[in-house]
This record gives C-alpha cells, structure tokens and sequence, in this order.
C-alpha cells in the first residue's frame, strides 16, 4: 500500500563523482542551477494543503504568493484561479520544497500532515505557518521541535490569541488577564475552567461516525497521497476534506479543532510555556477505536497545583474563567476583587511580544507562538485526547514528554509512520 | 428499535456461524449472554467499560473470540458495538495489575487473527496488539509482513512493541518479504536503530528504486553506523534534487549518532566543515543544523565556535548560534560576549545585546545602558528592551532622556519600554516633562496616560489639543475617549461644537459620549447636549442629533421624537435612523409611529429593523413578541420589509409564530424566507433546544422540505420529521445501514447511507420485512430510474406471487415510453388489477417522491407526493370482478407482510416508517 507512485514524478540523475573520505560537499547552488536566485527583498510563500481552510490562507497579506499544493484536483484547481498568475500548481509538497525561491511555507494540511511536511520544510531551509493543531501526537510534536529549531527556522501556528483579538466569549483581549495574573492579584495556584460559562463553547459536531461503507476513491483526489502517514483505510468521504476531524488517525474532534485556539492563552497567562500538565482525568462516554466522540469534562493538573478544566457540558455554571486563593475573575474582567478594572489599568505591561510573523523572519525574531509554546500548547490538546481515549488518571513527565507507569497511553505518544513517510 | 434491529444481525451472523459448527449447544447459551452484554456498548463511562470489559474476561476464552469473530469486513454490516467492545478491552487490560487478562485477551486476538478471511478485518485486530501485545505476540506477527495489506500494520505493530525479538524478526525477514516490502521493513529497522542490520541494509543502498532508496539511506543515518559513510556520502551527488536536499540533513543525523556512540571528533569535524561549506543564503539553514548538532555533542566547549559565528555573513546563521548561546551559561562566557560585543559592527552588536537582555547576566547592566547613548540606531533599539529586562526602575532614568530622539521606530520601542513599568512610576514622569519634548514623543507620552488611564492628568492633554500638528491633535482627541472625567463634558462639547474635520468630530462623538455616560443620573446625562442641540443649527445640529442613542434618556429621546417631524429633510432624516438605534424599549412606539406613517421607505425599513432588534432586546415574553412583530405586518409594504419581519419572528420559537410565517410557504416571493424561518423556529437548536411538535408543524416542516434547497437542510428537516412521526407511534423499518429486519432475496438489496437500493445487476427480487402487518399506515420515500418496475406488496405471503396471493400496489415510471400501452391498473399507485390509480402526480425520474399508505381493513389509500391517487374498498372494487379478470386470492387476507417487489431495475427507498393500527 506505500505509494509505489510516489518518486516516478522524479528523473532518476546519474550522476556519479568520485566519493573522498569526509562528506563530498555539493552545495545545491552548485548542482541546482535552475531557481538559484538571489534572495529578493519580498518575502515569498507557498500553501500546501487548499481546501477549505487552506484556501484562507493564500490571502494572508505579507508575503506573496507563487505555489500552492493539494492532492485533489478541484483544491488545486480552485486555489490556482485564486491566485492568479504567477501561482504555480503542484501535486507533491517535496515538489514545492524544491523551489529556492520560497521563503514560508504554509501548512493548513489536516493535521497528520502537519509534523511530515514541517519537517521536511525546516530541513529545506522554509519558515514555516502551520495550521492547528501543531501535530497529531506529542512524539511528532517533538520531532517538529528539533527539525525547527536545528534548522535555524522561524515557525508559526496559526493562532493568536495570546497576543491579540478579543478572546472568544471571555470579551476582553487576553492581555488584561495576563495582567492580573502576572501581577499575582488573584494569588496562587490557579484553577482555570474553559466552558460555554466562561466564553469557550466545544464543539462536538466533529465526531465521527462509527460505521462507513467504503466507496469508490474519487479520480479527482489522490488517496494515497491524502492518507500518507496514516494508517489504511478504505475510503470514505466522510473521512477526508471537510469532516476528517473526527477522526483519530487525523485529528481529534472538537479538541483538535478548537483545543489550541482555547488553550494557548492559558498556557502563556498561567506561563505555561515550557511545561505541561503532571496529571490528566476525562469523563466522558467510551470512544469508539477509530471515531472521535464526545466527552463530558478533562482535567490537567500542573506540577505546582494550577489546574486546567475542560467542561464540555457547561456544567459548572458558576465557573469563573480563572480562580485563585484570592480573587475569581469572570469574562468581561468581571471579579470579586473590588475595583478590578481599575487595578488592572494601572498595571505594568507583559513582555511585549514579536507578533509581525513577516517581521519575525525578516528578522530572524523568534515569532511570540512558537514551535517550543505551541508545542507544549498541543501536548495539552493531545494529552487530553489521549485521556479521552484511555479513559484513566494518567499521569505525565513534562521533561521526558512520556506518561509514568503507562504503556499504552506512551504507545499513543509514538505512532509509527506508514512507509515511506518517517520523521 | 435499533436493539431490536442489532440484535438481528447479531443473531444472523451467529447463526452462521454455529451452521458452520463448532460447539454447537454450549456455545448457543453463549451467544446469548455475548448479545446481553453487546448491547450495552458503548460504554457511557470509565466504571461501566470496566464491568463490561471484566464481564467480557470472565466468559473466558471462549466468550473472546466469539466476540472476535462477530467482526466483519467495512461495510457489511454495523459492527460498531463489537469493535467497541474490542476497542474497550485493549485498553481495559493494559490497566496495571491486568497481565494475566492482557495474555489472555493477546493470544485470543491472535487466535482470530489467524481464522479471519478479511484483511481489513485482521489489520483492525493487528491494531489492537499494537496496543497492547508484548513478547507474545511478536513471533504471529511475523506471518503478517510479506502481505500487500498486513505488512503495514504488522510492521507497526512489532515497532511499538520494541524488543530484541521484534528486531531479530524484522531483520530475518528483510530478505524474504517481496520487493513491495521491503522499505517498510527498512525503515523499521532505521527507526529501532538495529546496528545488526547495518550490514543487510546496505545491500539495498543501490537499489534503482527510488522510495527504497530514501527509506534506506534514512535508516542508514539514523542507525548511524560508518560502515554506511560512503553510502551517505555519495547520496549528496546521485539523487534527485528532493534527495540531493535531503543529504546534508540525513549526513548529519548521521553524525549525530557517531557521536551518540562515543565518536565525538569525527562528529565535530564534520559538523565544522558544513559550517564552512553551506553559508550561501540559501543553505545556511544546514549551517545551523551542523552547528546545533556540535553544540549538543560538545556542550560549553562549543563557544569559540558559537563566537566565531558571529563573523558570518549570514543574518540567520548567527541569530541560531546566538540562541544557542544558552546552552553555555556563566560569568566566564558572558565576558567573552562582552569581548566580542566590542569588536562588532551596529547590525550584530545590536544582535548580541538581544541575547544578553534575555541572557539575564545582569553585570552586562552597565555596558548595556551605556549602549543606549550609541550612536547606531539599531544597537539603542536593541538596547532599550534588553536594559528593561536586566534592570530595575533605575533604568527609567536612562530611558526619558531618550524622548528626545526623533524616529517614529524608536519611539514605539521606547513606549513598550515604559509601559513595562507600574502606575507611579511612570504616569506623573509622563505628565511633568510632556510639554519638554518633541511633538512625537509627546504622542508616546499622551498614548501611555491614556493607557493607564490617567485622568489626574487630563490637563495636560487637553493642553494639547489646540496643537497644529494633526497627528498629536489625533493622538489627543483619540485619548481623550479614555481620559475624559464627567466634569469635562462641557469643554468636550464645545470642542464637538466647533470642530469641522469628519475624522475629528468621530473621536470628539466618542469623548462626549464616554464623558456623558459618566453621569450615575441617566436622565441628566444628555442635558448639556440637548441645551447645545437647541443654539446649533446644519452640520454640527447633526452631530449632535447623532450621538444621542449612545447616551439615552427620557428627555433625549422626546427630544429625537420632535426631530422626526422636522421640516428639515437632513434633521428629520438623522433624527429617524437615530431613532431608530436607540438603546431601550422606550422609544417602540415612536419607532413604530414612524413606521405607520412615513411615505419614505428607507424610513420605514430602517424603523423595521430598529422595532424588531428592540422587541428582540427587551426581555419579553414570546408571546408578546409575537403579538408586536406579526402586528406591524400590515404595515409592511416592499418585499423587504415583509422579509426583515419573517426574519424577526423566526427568531421567535413558538407554534403561534410557526403558524403566521407558514402563512407565507405559498408565497412565491416570499417563500424561501418563510422557508428559513420555519427550520430556525422548528428544528431543535444547538444547545438542548428542543423543537417543536405537533400537526401543523409536521405540515409547514413538510411544505419547507420542498421549498429548501440546500440538501443538508432537508436531510435535518426529513430526520426531525422522522423524530415527530416517532413520537406518533411510527417506527423505522429500515435503519439506513443494513437489512436488519428484512427477509427474502436480500442479496438483490444493498443498504447504503440511508438508501435501500434494489441492484439491477442481482435482479432485486423481493424483499420482505420479518414482521407481518394488518392495518397500518406506511411512509416511504423512492426514486425511480428511466422505465424502472417495482412494486409495494403488502399483506404478502412469503411465497408465491405476491400480486395475487397478496397486494401489489404498483411502483413504475410511468413515463417510459415502453410502458405507453399498459392497461391502466398496471400503472403507479395501482392496486395491480383491482383498483386504478390516478396519474400525472409522480416527480420527474430521478427526483424523490413521497408516499404513503394506508391499509385499514377492506380501505386501501394511497398518497402519492400529496395527492391521493386510490381511496377504494376492495370489496366495492371486486364486487364485479377484478379489472384484470384474474383471481386475486390475496385480497383476502388479513395480514401478511410487506415487501419490495424487485423486476431487475435500479430504484431506490428510504425513509420507510410504519404504524400499526389497532
């Protein structure tokens, strides 16, 4: 079932030096000839993946656009006329990969694809804007870690609410939270509770369905290449495109689609950023093997005794957004400390942040959500998907990035790629 | 219904398999028991999967692979409830404690694995080892690799399970598993690092197969063995671009693990010269990696390099190494920082700096204030974060003096700089030297009191809002919003009063508004307005009209009211849509008195939209709203008022509301918004809603489902549909995903997706439900294909023609031209023989019709799209003899059941629900 078609795209070079004794060190500008090109004031970018959430992608100002990528000819077709002239269409991202003239390279791919091609990206030497969430398991999440930072790449993930637009329901921008959090007005550890009370609905139409009768593989879409690292499945098309979330082998429900856009800034007012959570609980009903279901509350607990609580079901209606040892605070910077509002304005600043992603590669800048904070943001969406599945107290090491005392819950840190695909 | 439905093709598939015979009586009572506990997945928690899943172990062996074996191929039938009884045991016995379990459950599956025909079947069970099997089952997996399908899954499998057995067997089978599987094999050895495969690997590393190849040369780096040196070397110069970009990154990985086994130097070396060789703009992404990979093998020893980094030309190579810099704390390296900080020019300096604010070595404190004064803008923009970061508030020291730059840039990094810092420190600073620098920095400092609010200080501001310069006037005028106290209404006023430019007055609107709104006196917040509203007169008379729905109050609006009939076109014009925005209730029948009494139709729908959003703010009853919106009906005239009302009252969920727009389904302009609102109002919600119920809404949701043409929405409208019929007393006799509770040529039938498709190829024949049925009323839905020939047969024997020996009541494209001369009790609707049916009411071939049936005693009726087309008494209708003079025995049953009729053509049913009658 690996892609036997995958590499006859390609001209076999037979090209053969002679080999010295240290690496023979053949620059590409040396062999590559064609697409060298002095690197040009403008910033340059390919989509790869331009489906539905793909094809927002290709008019983000800042760069300008010269490839896109999709495996489903009616994608690529759409997002060709989209782009106009100049855009180049191509069927395989390693394709894409090859153009020196690229700078970023966007990934709104679902999510299986998201560690594969970043990887591959950082290590062609491209700035990378991924769609969330930033991997499909912690182990991938890891891998896209190192490739990123080994490579020198500035790497975004396509959330920002840490540092701008107003924070869902909770009504304000995250920066007053941070605020009075930083400040220590609400004392300390925290208890932060994520639910439709506190401003953040879940999502649960992206479960999946339990029972699917194969169909034929659409002409138009490459089934294969859209599988890729995932396991084999007869096709259906309800697992690909629009509804694929609710699928384990590619995403993870409602958590996978929203878990980052909740859950950053949490990460970053607790300061989250360079750990995670030491123990996690779900209730929810059982998950089927193969199809995301619904579940009713998570619960990740830090180290130091914060606490995160996904309440799926609302049922903690007099939840407050985060709660401390001194004080509660509410969507709207609503609280019960007196004269919250006023407080907060005469507060000093957080850090600022790098948030001009085209600035940020400019200047070689790390971007304010980055590989290391939104990997850690999507180890607490793939904790609590793992939790989920399991339906168990588990309990996590945030250095090694492995469960303690569970082999299975580790077997889903670490799912082996499908041939070829590897990290 | 669905259990009764489940436990039929349970029980089928048992069936087939105890025909197929292994212990036959014994294991009936365990079928039983494994039907028992199947019904009660999936789980709805953790404590129930756990009682199921003990329950399951204790029928012992046996009991497991029963339930393994219920498994069929995707598609066949729905076996969600056994794979999530598999799927919940995988995890139940790697709880701790459970080993004993977990060896029963593994040698179970294995067991299966090994009698399973199906290989979508077996790689799900190879999945669940994948999961939880150990050093039991590595040696079954082996069987598994040299297949098209399994190799995948049986790979993956020994790679989670791990072990020395895994990779001997992986290794022993590199040979003999076909051409097709060997990259799999490869990879997995790569990514288990087997030094003892080095040597096999190899023998693929000239392999003419592309994928091979890369899956090879991948492996060879990861295991890191020199024997593959030369092989990894040569790939920089042989491959095709994709692989030729690809060697730096796997030659390196492959230096890496020399190191990893303890050959440092070697590493270094080669980690030192892709340094030197891949600088070019471009490539300097494998610098980076080559010097990451020397830092992490090298630890601080790696600092010369990391400082000599600092000398290339490449912008990002240096950032890399400077963020590498971390790795190497201490005083001693930070002085070689400060060295070589010295020695660098501005772009670089100002790079080091940055590391060294976020280093937090605060010794460089000093240095790095005296940075501020430099020269070199980048080095002072790079300064001023860095300093922030190291020091404490005796830094702001440093930082005022700075305002007197004049760079927009600089000035913004100055402003973050300052905002870092609390209240005290900086809000009074702020206002004492305002009027001492430069217009740009005062900005910075006006934008900083507005940030902390600093009304204290709203002096100062105002001071400034005479400038010339427009960009601080705008800086003012836009703080002012937030600095502005009650007490400076009256001075914002008639800053208001007298402005003229639009962006001006906007900021100007905000701050009086902002100040009004101050007032805790609701009714006297827009008395100074009102009292300026009466001297002024064109433009400003306007502004001033305008900003009152953003202030409120008794007066204000009485105010507004008199305006509506002014004698000005632009006063009354302003004074209607502010009318129409305003904030409460009270101005309703203002709002509506404009309504009823404008001749100018903007007016009038802009006064619509305003009355509905204020009965949709207010907190009223449903009924109330109902009564006010549907009143003002009447005094809609162009379509879009009557639109924007529909619209309004959808949003109102009560069956006197669904009544009054279901009023408008016939309306041909209006239809389709009727339409919408109808599933807004009777569909359930999002969050728990529920719909609503009852006749009339079972009718307009009918009307809408043909006027709707978004598909997805008629498939919600049909299942809610579904849901009231349920209530009713109607139940589905057809699940949508298989033919559970039907008999007969089930083979001529496919269910798919909600369709249950006759198969032309397989000749359809008849399909009959198990159950028989007397009186009953039927529901179903089909769609026909050119010339396509079915039939209904109800009270039907099983054998026999059923047209005789039961009823048929005729299913035919009635428009084929082959069909032109049948008689006319052989066309659709017809009582095959007996009774006539009325034509022309069939949609078009390949479009859905809906029918219904109602069988009571000797009164046939059937209803076709919502026509009737046969209303007779059987008797009446045979009292001369049938139409088609043939006996017709089957008239005379009671009950029978009901079926299908195929004759070899494609027609499609769905939507098939039945109510008996008593």
């Amino acid at each position: 079932m690996s892609g036997k078609k995958l590499f006859t795209r390609r001209k076999f070079l037979k090209k053969t030096l002679a080999v010295s004794a240290g690496f023979t060190i053949v620059p590409r500008f040396v062999l590559g000839g064609a697409g060298f090109t002095a690197p040009s004031d403008e910033i340059t970018k390919a989509v790869i993946g331009v489906g539905g959430m793909g094809r927002g992608h290709l008019k983000y100002p800042g760069a300008k656009l010269l490839a896109v990528c999709d495996v489903d000819e009616n994608h690529l077709k759409r997002a060709l006329e989209i782009g106009g002239p100049g855009v180049e269409g191509y069927k395989d991202f390693r394709d894409v990969l090859e153009r020196k003239d690229i700078d970023i390279v966007h990934i709104p791919t679902p999510p299986h694809w998201h560690a594969l091609i970043s990887v591959a990206a950082a290590e062609a030497g491209k700035d990378i804007w991924c769609e969330k969430p930033m991997t499909r398991t912690i182990g991938e999440g890891k891998k896209v870690v190192e490739a990123v930072q080994r490579n020198g790449r500035i790497f975004r993930i396509n959330t920002w609410f840490r540092f701008q637009s107003q924070y869902y329901g909770f009504g304000t921008t995250v920066k007053p939270i941070k605020k009075v959090v930083e400040n220590n007005l609400l004392g300390w550890p925290l208890k932060v509770t994520v639910s439709a009370t506190t401003g953040f609905n879940w999502k649960f139409y992206w479960s999946g369905k339990t029972f699917l009768k194969p169909k034929p593989e659409p002409k138009v879409l490459d089934y294969e290449m859209w599988l890729g690292p995932a396991p084999y499945k007869p096709y259906h098309p309800h697992r690909v495109h629009n509804t694929f979330r609710g699928y384990w082998d590619y995403d993870g429900g409602g958590l996978g689609d929203m878990g980052m856009h909740y859950l950053d800034p949490v990460q970053y007012i607790l300061d989250k950023d360079r750990t995670s959570p030491v123990e996690i609980e779900a209730d929810c009903p059982q998950q089927h093997p193969d199809a995301c279901g619904s579940w009713r509350r998570i619960q990740l607990k830090y180290a130091d005794g914060c606490m995160i609580v996904l309440d799926g079901e609302n049922k903690d209606k007099n939840a407050a957004f985060i709660e401390g040892p001194e004080g509660k605070l509410f969507p709207g910077l609503e609280s019960d400390i007196p004269h919250l509002k006023e407080k907060i304005n005469s507060l000093p600043d957080p850090k600022p942040q790098v948030t001009d992603f085209i600035q940020a590669v400019r200047t070689r800048k790390k971007f304010t959500l980055n590989e290391d904070n939104a990997h850690r943001t999507c180890t607490i969406v793939n904790l609590s998907k793992i939790a989920v599945r399991l339906g168990r107290r588990l309990h996590f090491d945030p250095e090694k990035q492995l469960f303690i005392g569970d082999e299975e819950a580790n077997r889903l840190i670490h799912q082996p790629m499908r041939a070829p695909w590897h990290l | 219904m669905k259990k009764y439905r489940l436990t039929f093709i349970l029980l089928a598939v048992l069936t087939l398999f105890i025909s197929i015979g292994t212990a036959q009586e014994k294991s009936v009572g365990l079928q039983t028991e494994i039907q028992k506990i199947l019904q009660k997945y999936p789980a709805q928690n953790a404590a129930d999967l756990d009682k199921l899943s003990y329950e399951i172990l204790q029928m012992g062996k046996d009991g497991l692979l029963s339930i393994c074996r219920l498994l069929v191929p995707p598609g066949k039938a729905d076996d969600s409830r056994v794979r999530f009884a598999l799927g919940g045991l995988t995890t139940y016995v790697n709880r701790t404690g459970k080993e004993e379990q977990r060896k029963l459950y593994a040698k179970t599956v294995i067991k299966a694995l090994e009698s399973e025909g199906d290989k979508n079947v077996k790689a799900f069970l190879i999945r669940q080892l994948q999961r939880c099997g150990k050093k039991e089952s590595v040696r079954f997996l082996k069987r598994y690799l040299s297949d098209p399908l399994l190799g995948e899954p049986a790979v993956q499998a020994l790679l989670t399970i791990g072990s020395y057995e895994a990779e001997t067997i992986l290794l022993r089978s590199l040979n003999a598993v076909p051409q097709n599987n060997k990259a799999l094999v490869i990879k997995a050895l790569g990514e288990l690092r087997s030094q003892r495969a080095v040597r096999k690997i190899l023998e693929y590393s000239s392999t003419r197969d592309r994928e091979l190849l890369n899956v090879t040369l991948f492996a060879l780096a990861n295991i890191g063995d020199s024997r593959a040196e030369e092989v990894l070397n040569k790939m920089a110069v042989t491959a095709g671009p994709y692989e030729r970009a690809q060697a730096p990154s796997l030659y390196l990985l492959y230096a890496q693990r020399l190191a990893e086994h303890g050959k440092k130097q070697l590493c270094v070396n080669i980690c030192r010269e892709f340094i030197r060789s891949y600088m070019s703009p471009q490539e300097s992404h494998v610098a980076c990696a080559a010097l990451a990979v020397m830092v992490a093998v090298l630890g601080e020893k790696s600092l010369e390099d990391i400082l000599a980094a600092m000398d290339s030309p490449s912008k990002e190579f240096r950032m890399k190494a400077l963020e590498l810099s971390d790795r190497i704390p201490g005083q001693e390296a930070t002085t070689r920082w400060l060295e070589r900080l010295e020695n660098s020019r501005p772009e670089v300096r100002a790079e080091i700096i940055g590391m060294l604010g976020k280093r937090g070595d605060t010794s460089v404190l000093p240095l790095l204030l005296s940075e501020l004064k430099s020269e070199a803008r980048p080095v002072r923009l790079a300064a001023i974060p860095a300093v922030v970061n190291l020091g404490d508030s005796t830094v702001l020291n440093e930082l005022w003096p700075m305002l007197q730059f004049d760079s927009k840039e600089e000035l913004e990094v100055l402003k973050l700089a300052l905002l870092r810092f609390s209240t005290p420190l900086i809000v009074p600073e702020a206002a004492r030297i305002m009027l001492d620098v430069p217009p740009l920095a005062r900005m910075v400092l006006i934008e900083i009191l507005a940030e902390r609010r600093a009304k204290e200080f709203v002096d100062v501001v105002f001071s400034q809002a005479k400038t010339e310069d427009e960009t601080l006037r705008e800086a003012v005028l836009t703080a002012l919003e937030r600095l502005a106290r009650e007490e400076d209404l009256s001075r914002l006023v008639d800053m208001l009063l007298g402005a003229t430019e639009t962006r001006e007055i906007l900021l100007l609107q905000n701050a009086v508004v902002a100040s009004a709104n101050l007032n805790e006196n609701k009714e006297s917040r827009a008395d100074l307005l009102l009292a300026a509203l009466e001297t002024s007169e064109g433009k400003t008379h306007l502004d001033l009209l305008r900003i009152l729905p953003r202030i409120g109050g008794t007066k204000a609006l009485h105010s507004l009211i008199e305006k509506t009939g002014s004698e000005d076109d632009r006063v009354k014009s302003v004074a209607v849509y502010s009318l129409a925005a305003w904030p409460d209730i009270d101005a309703l029948e203002a709002v509506l008195s404009v309504i009823l009494t404008t001749e100018n139709p903007t007016f009038r729908y802009v006064s619509l939209k305003g009355y509905i959003r204020l009965i949709q703010g207010a907190e009223l009853m449903p009924e109330e709203q109902y009564l006010l919106l549907s009143d003002v009906f009447d005094a809609a005239v162009e379509l879009e008022d009557k639109k924007v009302i529909l619209s309004g009252l959808s949003r109102i969920k009560s069956k006197q509301s669904l009544r009054y727009v279901a009023a408008f389904l016939q309306d041909p302009e209006l239809q389709s918004n009727a339409a919408r609102a109808v599933t807004r109002m009777a569909l359930p919600g999002d969050e728990e809603e529920l719909g609503l119920v009852g006749s009339d809404v079972e009718a307009a949701l009918k009307q809408t489902a043909g006027i709707v043409q978004d598909i997805d929405m008629v498939n919600r409208i049909k299942d809610y549909l579904g849901v009231l019929w349920e209530q009713d007393g109607f139940v589905s006799l057809f699940n949508g995903k298989d033919l559970s509770g039907w008999m007969g040529n089930t083979s001529g039938y496919e269910a798919d997706e909600g369709k249950l498709i006759v198969l032309q190829n397989r000749g359809g024949g008849n399909l009959y439900t198990e159950k028989e049925f007397s009186d009953f009323i039927l529901r179903f839905e089909f769609k026909l294909t050119p010339g396509a020939n079915n039939g209904l047969g109800i009270r039907a024997p099983l054998d026999g023609d059923a047209a005789y020996m039961g009823m048929e009541l005729q299913i035919l494209d009635n428009s084929a031209e082959k069909y032109k001369d049948l008689k006319p009790y052989q066309f659709h609707g017809s009582i095959y023989g007996v009774v006539s049916a009325k034509r022309g009411y069939l949609k078009p071939v390949g479009e859905w019709n809906e029918e219904e049936v109602l069988a009571r005693g000797k009164r046939i009726t059937v209803k076709l799209n919502g026509t009737v087309i046969v209303d007779a008494d059987i008797s009446d209708a045979i009292r001369n003899g049938t139409l088609d003079g043939r006996e017709h025995p089957g008239l005379r049953r009671k009950t029978g059941h009901i079926g299908f009729l195929g004759h070899g053509s494609h027609v499609e049913f769905s939507r098939i629900w039945i109510k008996e009658l008593k």
